[in-house]
C-alpha cells in the first residue's frame, strides 16, 4: 500500500466530475485489503471491512468521490465548446486555466480568457459567467465532433506541487484527500480491535445535491455514519468562525442538523486520547452529505473536516500533518466502543 | 490666403502616411533648397547661409486619420483611428479619402457608439480597400468673418508660412526646415530629428487651442521650457520690429510639439504657436490676421543672431 | 538544449523561470546553445545578449532581429504575519487570470512553489462573487507558517512567474505554455543561427536577445543604439481573439494563418516601406503571413523605430491566444512560418533591402 500522501496524489490524478465517478480505474484502490468491494448504479463504491466480533453494528464512513467541473453543452466552430457547471467550480480560477475534456479520449484544452482590450468598459473586473466561458480544444469542428459529445465532463488538468512545511497543492483534494484518509485508515485497522463493521462509501454526486450518499445510507442501513469532507482553511481575510485553522488537525462540526451524542462522544474520545481536534459550528447545516444522510436516510451522522485552502480551484492546498492527524483521529474513534450510543445533552 | 492653403489642406497627411502632403511641399519650394528625407519620413529642407549659426525650424505636419482594419467581401469595412477618439458619434458621417478610395464613416447605432459600431462605406463603384490602407478626413478651406475655416487649416497656415520663408527670404543663418511626421501619436518624428540634427538653435512651430488673435511665443510648451535667452531675444526682436505677438506659457501636452527628448539633447529651443480653435475638428478655424502674422514672425525670428 | 530545435527547444526555454530583471538563466541557456557556432556573442551590463553573424561583405547593411527573454511575472511586495505574500504583477497580467494559479518563485534556495490563494467562493458576498480581484487583493501562499518562516525563503523583492506545463494539444497542432511571449522569438533566432551556420548572408545580422520588455523599460534601446541597424525586425507575440464568440473584425489575427505584420499599434505607426516589403516577401516566398488588425498593445518596435535617426522597423508577431496568462496558445505551424519569413527577409536582394532601409511612407 502506498504512503498516505502518495495515495492522495494518485487519487487526485484521476478526474471524477460528478456522474463519472466509476470511470476511475479499480486498480487505484487497495481492494485486496478489504473484505468486500461493491459498486452501485448511482456511482457509489462500497469497501467493507468486518469486525472480528459477531453482530457488530455497521458504521458507515462516507467520503464523496466526485469533484466540481464543467459539462459540455455545445460544440462551436474552431472546436470551441460551451459549457455548464457541475457543482460550483470557482469561476475566478477559470480564465486561461488548463483543462481536460473527457471525451472519447482525454483531450487537453484551455479555458479562453477574453483579451482585456475586447472587454467592454462595463464588464471590466466582472467575473466571467459559465455562459460566457469558451473552451479552446485547438481541434477543428469536425474532429471536435468526432471526439467530444454534449454531456462530456471537463475537469482541471492535473496540477500538483509541494509547498513548505508539509503542505502541497493538487486539484481534487476536495475530496480525494479524505477519501484516501478513509481507505488508508480503515485498511490498516486490526479486526480484533474493531467494535464495528465498517463500510467506507466513496459516494457519488455530492457536488450538486448530495445524491449518492443518501441513497447509499438507505441501501446499507448503517447504525451510524461519519462523513469526511474538507473545510475552509483559515486565513485573515475570512471570518474565523467560519473556517478551520490549518496545522491543528481536523475539525468536528457542531450543527443542529447532525447527531449531538455522537459529536460529543468524538470530542470526549479525542480529549481522552490527547488527539488534535478542533470544533466549528455550522448551522443550520454544514452543506455536506452528513445532514442528508441524517435527514433522508434516518441515520445519525457527524461530520469531520480537513482544512483546505482554495476550494474548488486547481490549487487546493492541505497540510500533510493535518491529513496524518485526521487519520490518527479516525482510527481512534472507530475503534472506540463508546462512539455509538449515549443520550443527547 | 485661402488659395495658398487649399491644396495643402486637401493633401493627405494621416499620421504615418504623410507622403502626399510632403511631396506637395517639396514641389512648392525653390529648387535652390536642399531636400532630403530621413528613415521616419521627415522632410528636411535646408538653405545654407553665410553666417555661422544654424537654426532648425520644426513642425509636425500630420493629421488625424484612419487605417483600414478589416476588409473582407460581403462584410462591413472596419477602420481604426490613428488618434484618440472620445466620442465616436462626432465622426459618424465624416467623409474620408485615401489610397484611391472615397467614402463615409457610418454607424447603425445612434448613441453609445464604440469603435466596433462604426464602419466605412466606400462610395459607389469602387474596389474594396486593403487592410493597412490609410484614410484621411476630406477637408477644404473657407473664409468667414475674418476667419479661415476648415479642418487642418491651422497647420496649413504654418506650412504655408514656412514655405514662403524658404522661398523668399535669405538670412545669414543656415536654416533647415523640418516637416516632421507622426506628431499626433506623440512627437515620434520630431524625436528622431532631435537625435540626429545638431543645430545651434531650434524653433518649434505648432497650433495651439486658443482664442487669442496673435502668434504666441511660448515660455513653456508642454513639459519643455523654451531657452530663456532665445525667448528674451525673440520677444525683443518682435517688439522692435513691431510685429504684433503675445507671450504665453502652456502646459498642454495633448499635441506636444516639443517632445520630451528635447531636454535630453540640450538644443536650445523656442516654441511659437499659431492660435487655432477646434483643432482636429471639421470646424477648425484660424483668425486670418494671425495667419498672416505668423509668417512675419518666423522671418523675424530666424534673423536673430542667437 | 543544444540538440533541440524548433518547438522542442521552445518547450525547454518556456520552462525557465525568468521574469523581467531576472533573465540571466535564459541568457545563459542561449549562450550555451550558440556555443560552437560562428556568431560573436556579447553580453552587456544590463543583461542583453547580442549574437552577430557577420555577412560575406557584399553589403554593409546591418539587420537587427530581436526578441525579449523576459516573461510577465510577479514581485513580492510584502509578507503578512501569517506567512502569505502580497505581490504586484511585473508586466501586464490581467486580474482575471491570477486567481487560484500555481506559481514558482526564485527563492534563496532555488525555485519554490506557491499558489495564488482565493477566498472560498462559498463565503463571498453576492457583490464579491461577481468581481475579479486585482493583484492587490490577492496573496501568494508558499505554505509558510509565519512571517519568520517565510523570510527563510523569500523577501520583499523576490520575483517569480506562473507555474505552467508546456503541452501539445489540438490533435498535436497547438502548443500551450507560459512565456511563449517571447521565448518563441528567442527559439526562432537560435534556430536560424544554427541552421545557417555553414552559410553567410549578404548583410551583417545582429540577433538581439533583450531584457525587460514586459515592463516597458526594455533593453532594446541600448542594444539598438549600440548596433545602429539599418533594418530592425522585432519578433513578438500578439494577443489574438479568434475565439468563437468574438466578431471577426475584432479578432486581430488568426492562429494558423502565419505571423501577423503590424501597420499600427499603440507605440508605432510602421513605415509603409517596411510593412509593404514584409508582406510582399511572405507572398513571393509562399509563406503564410497576415496583417495584424485592431490596434492594441505596444512592443519593442516603439523604442526601435524612433531611435537614433529613425530605423526602418517591422513587428512580426506570432498570433497568441490568452497572452500574458499561464496558458499562452499558439499554432505550431505559425512558429515555422515565422522562422521562414525572417530568413526570407534576411536573404532578400541587398538592393531591395537598401531601399527598405530608407524607410519613409506612402
Amino acid at each position: 500500500m502506498l504512503s498516505l500522501k502518495d495515495f492522495i496524489l494518485s487519487l487526485c490524478s484521476v478526474s471524477t466530475v460528478s456522474g463519472t465517478e466509476l470511470l476511475a480505474d479499480d486498480s487505484l484502490f487497495p481492494s485486496d485489503l478489504f473484505d468486500k468491494v461493491e459498486k452501485d448504479d448511482i456511482g457509489n463504491r462500497y469497501f467493507y471491512k468486518y469486525s472480528a466480533r459477531d453482530n457488530a453494528p455497521l458504521l458507515m464512513i462516507d467520503a464523496h468521490f466526485d469533484e466540481v467541473g464543467l459539462v459540455v453543452s455545445e460544440i462551436l466552430e474552431n472546436g470551441f465548446l460551451r459549457v455548464v457547471t457541475s457543482g460550483q467550480p470557482d469561476m475566478r480560477a477559470l480564465p486561461a486555466a488548463p483543462l481536460i475534456v473527457h471525451g472519447k479520449e482525454d483531450i487537453f484544452a484551455v479555458a479562453a480568457s477574453t483579451p482585456p482590450h475586447l472587454r467592454s468598459i462595463n464588464s471590466e473586473n466582472k467575473l466571467i459567467t459559465p455562459e460566457e466561458l469558451l473552451i479552446d480544444t485547438g481541434l477543428t469542428k469536425e474532429r471536435a465532433r468526432e471526439l467530444i459529445r454534449v454531456g462530456d465532463r471537463i475537469s482541471y488538468a492535473k496540477s500538483q506541487g509541494n509547498l513548505l512545511n508539509g503542505k502541497f497543492y493538487a486539484q481534487g483534494l476536495d475530496n480525494k484527500s479524505t477519501v484516501a484518509i478513509a481507505l488508508y485508515t480503515v485498511s490498516n485497522l486490526e479486526k480484533e480491535l474493531m467494535p464495528y463493521n465498517v463500510c467506507v462509501v466513496l459516494s457519488a454526486k455530492e457536488e450538486g445535491g448530495c445524491v449518492g450518499a443518501r441513497l447509499a445510507a438507505k441501501r446499507i442501513s448503517p447504525d451510524a455514519a461519519i462523513v469526511l469532507d474538507v473545510g475552509f482553511g483559515a486565513s485573515p481575510d475570512i471570518d474565523s468562525k467560519k473556517c478551520i485553522a490549518v496545522d491543528s488537525g481536523a475539525a468536528i462540526s457542531y450543527s443542529s442538523a447532525l447527531d449531538r451524542p455522537m459529536t460529543q462522544n468524538i470530542v470526549r474520545i479525542a480529549n481522552k486520547r490527547g488527539l488534535q481536534l478542533q470544533t466549528i459550528v455550522e448551522n443550520p447545516a454544514p452543506g455536506t452529505n452528513a445532514e442528508y444522510i441524517q435527514f433522508a436516510a434516518g441515520v445519525p451522522a457527524v461530520l469531520l473536516s480537513l482544512p483546505l485552502y482554495n476550494m474548488h480551484t486547481p490549487v487546493e492546498v492541505i497540510s500533510m500533518d493535518d491529513a496524518e492527524s485526521m487519520s490518527e483521529l479516525l482510527s481512534a474513534i472507530i475503534t472506540d466502543n463508546s462512539l455509538i450510543g449515549g443520550n443527547a445533552k | 490666403m485661402k488659395e495658398r492653403l487649399m491644396d495643402i489642406v486637401d493633401a493627405i497627411s494621416v499620421s504615418g502616411r504623410e507622403k502626399e502632403l510632403l511631396s506637395l511641399i517639396e514641389k512648392k519650394v525653390t529648387p535652390s533648397a536642399k531636400i532630403s528625407y530621413d528613415v521616419m519620413g521627415n522632410l528636411y529642407i535646408k538653405k545654407d547661409g553665410d553666417g555661422c549659426k544654424s537654426i532648425l525650424l520644426a513642425v509636425s505636419i500630420d493629421s488625424e486619420g484612419f487605417f483600414v482594419n478589416y476588409s473582407f467581401p460581403e462584410e462591413k469595412i472596419r477602420i481604426a483611428p490613428t488618434f484618440s477618439v472620445t466620442d465616436y458619434s462626432t465622426i459618424v458621417g465624416s467623409k474620408l479619402k485615401g489610397c484611391g478610395i472615397t467614402g463615409t464613416v457610418c454607424s447603425e447605432k445612434e448613441k453609445d457608439i464604440t469603435l466596433s459600431d462604426i464602419y466605412f462605406e466606400p462610395d459607389e463603384d469602387q474596389a474594396a480597400p486593403n487592410i493597412g490602407d490609410h484614410l484621411s478626413f476630406v477637408s477644404s478651406v473657407n473664409e468667414e468673418e475674418g476667419y479661415l475655416l476648415g479642418r487642418r487649416v491651422g497647420i496649413a497656415c504654418i506650412i504655408s508660412a514656412l514655405i514662403d520663408c524658404i522661398n523668399n527670404y535669405d538670412v545669414h543663418n543656415t536654416v533647415t526646415v523640418v516637416f516632421a511626421v507622426c506628431g499626433i501619436p506623440g512627437g515620434r518624428g520630431l524625436k528622431t530629428v532631435w537625435n540626429t540634427a545638431s543645430p545651434d538653435k531650434a524653433i518649434v512651430l505648432r497650433t495651439l487651442e486658443s482664442t487669442k488673435e496673435l502668434p504666441i511665443l511660448l515660455a513653456k510648451d508642454g513639459i519643455t521650457l523654451s531657452d530663456t535667452e532665445m525667448f528674451r531675444k525673440a520677444a525683443d526682436m518682435l517688439s522692435s520690429e513691431r510685429i504684433d505677438h503675445t507671450l504665453g506659457a502652456v502646459t498642454d501636452t495633448k499635441r506636444d510639439a516639443m517632445s520630451v527628448n528635447l531636454s535630453d539633447i540640450g538644443i536650445p529651443t523656442l516654441s511659437l504657436a499659431l492660435p487655432t480653435q477646434n483643432i482636429g475638428k471639421d470646424s477648425e478655424k484660424v483668425y486670418s490676421p494671425a495667419a498672416e502674422a505668423i509668417s512675419d514672425t518666423i522671418k523675424a525670428l530666424i534673423k536673430i543672431n542667437y | 538544449m543544444k540538440n533541440l530545435y524548433g518547438t522542442e527547444l521552445l518547450r525547454e526555454l518556456c520552462d525557465i523561470i525568468a521574469p523581467s530583471s531576472a533573465e540571466a538563466p535564459v541568457a545563459d541557456a542561449i549562450c550555451d546553445i550558440l556555443k560552437g557556432t560562428s556568431v560573436e556573442i556579447t553580453r552587456d551590463k544590463v543583461g542583453n545578449v547580442v549574437a552577430l553573424k557577420k555577412g560575406n561583405g557584399k553589403s554593409d547593411l546591418k539587420i537587427m532581429v530581436s526578441a525579449h527573454m523576459d516573461e510577465v511575472g510577479f514581485i513580492i511586495t510584502g509578507i503578512d504575519d501569517d506567512g502569505r505574500l502580497s505581490f504586484a504583477t511585473a508586466g501586464g497580467i490581467d486580474g482575471s487570470v491570477l486567481g487560484a494559479r500555481a506559481v514558482k518563485l526564485i527563492s534563496s534556495n532555488g525555485i519554490i512553489n506557491g499558489v495564488i490563494s482565493v477566498k472560498p467562493i462559498h463565503l463571498l458576498s453576492p457583490d464579491e462573487k461577481k468581481t475579479v480581484s486585482s493583484a492587490n487583493d490577492l496573496r501568494i501562499d508558499i505554505g509558510a507558517k509565519s512571517k519568520e518562516d517565510a523570510e527563510n525563503f523569500v523577501s520583499v523583492g523576490t520575483v517569480g512567474t506562473f507555474a505552467s506545463d508546456f503541452v501539445r494539444f489540438g490533435d498535436g497542432k497547438m502548443l500551450r505554455g507560459k512565456a511563449i511571449d517571447d521565448r518563441f522569438g528567442c527559439a526562432v533566432m537560435c534556430d536560424i543561427i544554427r541552421e545557417n551556420d555553414n552559410t553567410t548572408f549578404d548583410c551583417d545580422v545582429y540577433f538581439a536577445f533583450t531584457t525587460r520588455e514586459e515592463i516597458s523599460f526594455s533593453g532594446i534601446l541600448t542594444t539598438t543604439e549600440q548596433i545602429s541597424p539599418d533594418i530592425a525586425l522585432v519578433l513578438e507575440s500578439t494577443a489574438v481573439a479568434d475565439l468563437a464568440d468574438i466578431p471577426h473584425h475584432s479578432r486581430v489575427a488568426y492562429t494558423g494563418e502565419g505571423p501577423a505584420i503590424s501597420f499600427m499599434d499603440r507605440g508605432t505607426i510602421y513605415q509603409s516601406a517596411v510593412y509593404d516589403f514584409v508582406l510582399k516577401t511572405a507572398k513571393s516566398n509562399g509563406i503564410k503571413a497576415q496583417p495584424k488588425r485592431f490596434v492594441s498593445g505596444g512592443n519593442d518596435a516603439a523604442s526601435v523605430h524612433s531611435a537614433l535617426g529613425g530605423i526602418a522597423t517591422a513587428a512580426i508577431s506570432i498570433p497568441t491566444r490568452y497572452l500574458h496568462s499561464a496558458s499562452c496558445v499558439i499554432a505550431e505551424e505559425d512558429y515555422y512560418s515565422t522562422k521562414d519569413l525572417i530568413l526570407a527577409i534576411i536573404k532578400s536582394d541587398v538592393i531591395q533591402l537598401s531601399e527598405v532601409a530608407k524607410g519613409g511612407n506612402r
